[in-house]
């Protein structure tokens, strides 16, 4: 199945790209799509592992933990928690 | 040594006196002293209730930081602080720039100003004298226009914090400026000093600050530096500015939007296109973030905020008008914020037909950049329907009475930033509790939205909290803890944007700030004695908030907050209910060691008492 990796800022910025397509495993889970995801871009691993900042995971508008299963053409929104300013 | 200066200008009288040590270690500087000689000179004058803020009773106090000027890290504040016009309630104001630091090498960390001027004028701080000018050839012009003009008549190295347009004509929300977009911009601390026919006050700087122990002060420069400049997130706003908060906001639904009736709105104002306009990152004295952008459209900014209020909250999408309307306010004097609020309450009257042409002569229609842009203009200078406007929040004696449930402000103050706090209840306690009203700087709790494990909140706030942001579960203590550190940054003249729980818990902390004021003062304070003076100025605001008049019920959010749900996205059916917020009042007060009406102890009040009397 498929799922589209939607980055936030600042984190598109390295691989200047907004949406990522991913392939994943029937019952493939938000954790595999990151996996996933850095396969195809090792730039953005410590990015998004970095642990000062804490990513928010969104999956079709709801906020999801890693374990979440995921279905074919599940959008997965990476955000970066601020506000502020 | 540093200087107090108090400056009658009815009578032209100046008095210079050191400034007290003893309100240096109650209140270390900034808005806690400011907030100390507010406090007093407005109970000396009468009831503080009955004073007129654009009388000359209401003193106008401008106080640089204790570390403002020296080279700790992001060191260039000051507060500007009165009685506000805008919510006739306790009114402060926080800005950056380099005037602070001017104003201190010129030896002042404060001036008290009374009284008023016959004709227009000017102060000069310079070289440890003060000096009154004839400001006849300034009044009229813009902020900018101002500065250069001082510039040309005492050099290039002078610096100045002035009003507009707006502050001239005494609009409820101008605001003091220094560059072209540093602002002392919230409660209409402009049109105070408009009231007093007070153009400018130039600052000529050659002094150096002194310092207790200049090595030790280069060393906590030096790794502090390091230290902020290995954060994420000073790396990011060193970049890309505050417009990077705008997509997460929009994309979560919390993005204030045509008047909150929306809670999302156009990707026209993310950091990319912003970004698209700026030339350049600028920064203020001693600042390690550089988080300003200069745009090319011959202004600084925008910021978050003004993208938000004056975009996607009356409607305006181009991102090269948002910016248009960013220089616009920036260049007569006016605060972003409560336009960008007033604006789109207006809108919103108007839409409901509350209001309509009889009043506002033209249509106001959600989007419409012209008529934004000359309704700017004319709440300026007062012309037509902006006159009405530039009443601000107290336009309210002058609409029908349910206009009021349109309103977006807390203690008639419009909200300051463009989050839709109805999704995180902390944010939502916040900006009700917020001592001069509806504002995010005051205690955001901006940590909670990381969802911290449990053993790290409790080692940061001290106490149990939720890790859900949208639970009202312990989120008293958050707040309180909050109100204190930002109290203290306050005090000391640092930039929120690296003060420890602004979002990051890898910024300057208690621990930080007591080495720089060891270093800086020659004073030492434990981290627990650093706090104890944020609870004391957190005290003294709420004191002076009571002797106002404000009582529990001030402490509420806009009823559109409680009463409708969020309209979409992530955060769609989210608003505060009312039985649950009023456990968070209850918890809040606790937390602040207050009683059920919000009232401090009385052993407080006679610490804060025997302060003023110098005992």
């Amino acid at each position: 199945m498929k799922a589209i990796v939607h980055l936030g800022e600042p984190y598109w910025r390295s691989i200047n790209a907004r949406d990522v397509e991913v392939t994943l495993p029937d019952r493939a889970t938000i954790a595999s799509a990151l996996f996933a995801l850095f396969d195809q871009y090792p730039s953005l691993a410590p990015d998004l592992s970095d642990g000062e900042v804490r990513l928010a995971i969104f999956v079709d508008d709801a906020e999801a933990q890693p374990d979440r299963p995921l279905h074919d053409g599940s959008h997965i929104h990476l955000v970066w928690p601020v506000s502020g300013g | 040594m540093p200087n107090t200066a108090w400056i009658d200008l009815t009578s032209g009288r100046i008095d210079i006196t050191p400034t007290p040590k003893h309100l240096i270690h109650a209140f270390l500087g900034g808005r806690g002293m400011n907030m100390h000689y507010l406090r007093k000179h407005l109970r000396a004058a009468g009831d503080p209730c009955l004073i007129d803020p654009l009388s000359p009773d209401n003193p106008l106090i401008i106080g640089s930081g204790l570390l403002t000027g020296t080279i700790a890290p992001n060191a260039a504040r000051f507060n500007v602080s009165a009685k506000s016009p805008e919510s006739l309630g306790l009114g402060d104001a926080n800005c950056g720039g380099f005037f602070a630091a001017a104003m201190r090498k010129a030896g002042f960390d404060r001036l008290i100003v009374v009284g008023q001027s016959e004709r227009p004028c000017y102060l000069l701080v310079d070289n440890g004298a003060i000096t009154i000018h004839t400001a006849d050839g300034l009044w009229g012009t813009t902020s900018p226009q101002a500065q250069e003009m001082l510039n040309a008549a005492h050099g290039a190295g002078t610096v100045s914090a002035v009003i507009g347009p707006a502050g001239e004509n005494k609009v409820r929300m101008a605001a003091v400026m220094t560059g072209l977009k540093n602002t002392a911009g919230r409660g209409g601390m402009g049109a105070v000093m408009g009231s007093k026919n007070l153009k400018a006050i130039a600052a000529r700087g050659g002094n150096q600050i002194r310092v207790a122990d200049k090595d030790t002060l280069r060393e906590a420069r030096k790794a502090q530096t390091k230290y902020l400049q290995d954060s994420k997130v000073i790396q990011v706003l060193g970049k890309l500015g505050t417009p990077f908060l705008y997509e997460v906001s929009n994309w979560l639904g919390a993005i204030r939007t045509r008047n909150s009736q929306d809670n999302f709105f156009e990707d026209t104002l993310v950091a990319s296109e912003i970004e698209k306009y700026s030339d350049k990152m600028l920064a203020c004295t001693s600042c390690v973030v550089h988080c300003r952008h200069r745009n090319t459209l011959g202004g600084e900014g925008p910021e978050y905020s003004t993208i938000g209020l004056l975009g996607a909250n009356i409607g305006v999408a181009p991102t090269d008008q948002v910016i248009r309307l960013n220089n616009l306010v920036n260049d007569l004097g006016l605060d972003a914020s409560s336009t960008g609020t007033i604006i789109a309450w207006a809108m919103e009257l108007y839409q409901r037909g509350l209001i309509d042409e009889r009043l506002t002569d033209e249509p106001l229609r959600w989007g419409d950049y012209e008529r934004a842009y000359e309704l700017i203009n004319d709440i300026a200078y007062r012309r037509g329907f902006g006159n009405v406007l530039a009443e601000s929040t107290q336009a309210k004696r002058l609409f029908p009475p349910e206009a009021v449930d349109y309103l977006i402000a807390v203690k008639d103050l419009p909200q300051s930033d463009p989050h839709d706090v109805r999704y995180i209840k902390s944010f939502a306690l916040g900006i009700a509790v917020a001592s001069r009203g509806a504002d995010h700087l005051r205690n955001r709790p901006t940590l909670d939205i990381l969802r911290l494990p449990d053993d790290v909140r409790l080692k940061i706030f001290g106490v149990e909290t939720s890790a859900d942001p949208t639970s009202y579960e312990g989120k008293a203590g958050m707040v309180a803890w909050h109100d204190d550190i930002y109290a203290v940054a306050d005090c000391l003249g640092v930039c929120k944007f690296v003060t420890h729980g602004f979002n990051s818990p890898h910024l300057l902390g208690y621990d930080h700030f007591a080495e720089l004021v060891r270093a800086v003062e020659g004073i030492d304070f434990t981290e627990t004695e650093l706090r104890e003076v944020g609870r004391r100025v957190i005290d003294l605001e709420r004191q002076i908030n009571l002797e106002f008049g404000r009582t529990r019920a001030d402490d509420t959010l806009p009823k559109r907050y409680f009463d409708d749900p969020m309209p979409g996205r992530a955060t769609k059916g989210h608003h505060i209910e009312r039985d649950k917020f009023d456990k968070m009042i209850d918890e809040y007060y606790v937390a602040r060691g207050w009683d059920g009406e919000g009232r401090l102890p009385a052993e407080r009040l006679a610490e804060l008492d025997a302060i003023e009397r110098g005992a």
